[in-house]
C-alpha cells in the first residue's frame, strides 16, 4: 500500500515535471555560454499583473484582449549572426510536426512565423526575424490559448 | 513349548487369511504374562485394544482441573506506552490526509489548467521585468513585432484558411 502511493505520487511529479519546454527555452540551452545572445522573460505571474494594469489604465481594449489570451512572452535578442537563424530554422523543421509555418515574408529582413497547435488553439507562437539592414535578429515566443481572432486581431483583419 | 500353531497363525494373520475366532486365539496368547522372546515384538499389535481400554480418567480429574483453574488467576500486564508511540496513529492519518489533499489539489489543479498550462512547465520561468510597465512594453513590442510579420507577408495557406474560416463566423 504504501509502495503504490509513493509510486502514484512519484509519478504524478513526473508527469507534471515532464511538461514540455518552450521554443526559446530550448534555443537558449543551445546558446547557454553565449554572452552576445539575451532573452527577456515575461512568465505567466507577470502576464497577468499587465491584464490588471490594463484595466486601471482603461487603455484599448483590444490590446487587453490580446494579452489575456497570452501566458508567456520570450524575446531573444542578438547580433545579425547566421547560425543563429540557421539554428532556430533548424530546431523549426526538426520538430515540423509540432510546429507549422503560419506565415514567411522577406519585405523586412527574412521574416518566418511558426504555430504550434491543439484543438482549437494556437498554445505556441514562434516569429523568427533576422534584419541584416539593422543588424539583429529576433525571435519572439508566445505561449498562451491564441485563437483564430487573436491571429485576425493582429494582424489587422478585421 | 511349541509354538508352530501360534507362529502359522500369525503367518495367516499377514496374509489376512484368519477368522475372527483366530484373532481372539492370538489377542488371548499375546495378553499372557509370559510371551516367547521372539514373539514379543507382536504383543503391542494385539494388546492395544485393552491397554486403551485400561487407560480412563481418575475419578478425581475433574476436581484436580477445577482446583489448578481456580489457582492460576490470568496475570495483568501493564503495557507501557511512549509518547512516540501514542501519537503514531496520529501521523499516520495525518500522512494520509495530506496524501488526499495532494491528490485532490493535483487534480483539481491539472482540470483547471488551460491548454497552454497544461503542456509548459512555466515553474523555472523568471521574470526579466519587476515593473508590470516596462514588462507591459515589452510585451507590446513583442506583439507589434508579430503584427508586423503577419501584415509584411504574403499569406500562407494556413493564414488564409484562418480568415476564411473567420469571414464564414461573421457571416
Amino acid at each position: 500500500m504504501k509502495k503504490a502511493t509513493l509510486m502514484l505520487v512519484l509519478t504524478m511529479a513526473g508527469s507534471l515535471a515532464a511538461s514540455a519546454q518552450d521554443f526559446a527555452s530550448r534555443f537558449m540551452m543551445d546558446f547557454s555560454k553565449d554572452t552576445t545572445i539575451h532573452c527577456q522573460t515575461i512568465s505567466p505571474k507577470m502576464m497577468e499583473k499587465l491584464v490588471n494594469v490594463h484595466r486601471k489604465n482603461n487603455e484599448r481594449a483590444e490590446a487587453r484582449q490580446l494579452i489575456a489570451k497570452l501566458k508567456s512572452a520570450r524575446i531573444i535578442q542578438g547580433a545579425d549572426k547566421p547560425k543563429y537563424f540557421l539554428h532556430a530554422e533548424k530546431m523549426l523543421k526538426h520538430n515540423r510536426q509540432r510546429f507549422i509555418p503560419l506565415n514567411q515574408s522577406t519585405a523586412r529582413g527574412n521574416n518566418q512565423i511558426f504555430v504550434r497547435r491543439k484543438e482549437d488553439f494556437i498554445i505556441e507562437l514562434i516569429m523568427l526575424n533576422k534584419d541584416s539592414a539593422a543588424g539583429t535578429f529576433t525571435i519572439v515566443n508566445l505561449t498562451g490559448d491564441m485563437d483564430d481572432e487573436f491571429i485576425r486581431v493582429l494582424s489587422g483583419n478585421k | 513349548m511349541d509354538y508352530k500353531y501360534i507362529e502359522q497363525l500369525l503367518e495367516r494373520y499377514w496374509n489376512c487369511e484368519t477368522t475372527l475366532e483366530e484373532e481372539d486365539i492370538l489377542r488371548t496368547f499375546f495378553s499372557q504374562k509370559e510371551v516367547p522372546a521372539h514373539l514379543l515384538r507382536y504383543r503391542s499389535l494385539f494388546t492395544y485394544e485393552q491397554t486403551i481400554k485400561k487407560a480412563r480418567l481418575s475419578d478425581d480429574f475433574d476436581e484436580k482441573i477445577l482446583k489448578l483453574i481456580e489457582s492460576e488467576e490470568a496475570p495483568v500486564k501493564a503495557k507501557t506506552i511512549n509518547f512516540t508511540q501514542r501519537i503514531r496513529p496520529l501521523f499516520k492519518a495525518a500522512a494520509v490526509i495530506a496524501i488526499l489533499l495532494t491528490l485532490g489539489n493535483a487534480a483539481q489543479h491539472s482540470f483547471k489548467q488551460e491548454n497552454a498550462q497544461k503542456e509548459y512547465n512555466y515553474d523555472h520561468y523568471q521574470d526579466t521585468y519587476k515593473d508590470p510597465e516596462v514588462a507591459y512594453d515589452q510585451v507590446s513590442y513583442a506583439l507589434q513585432m508579430v503584427a508586423k510579420g503577419l501584415n509584411d507577408s504574403v499569406m500562407t495557406d494556413s493564414t488564409a484558411a484562418l480568415n476564411t474560416k473567420a469571414a464564414g463566423k461573421n457571416r
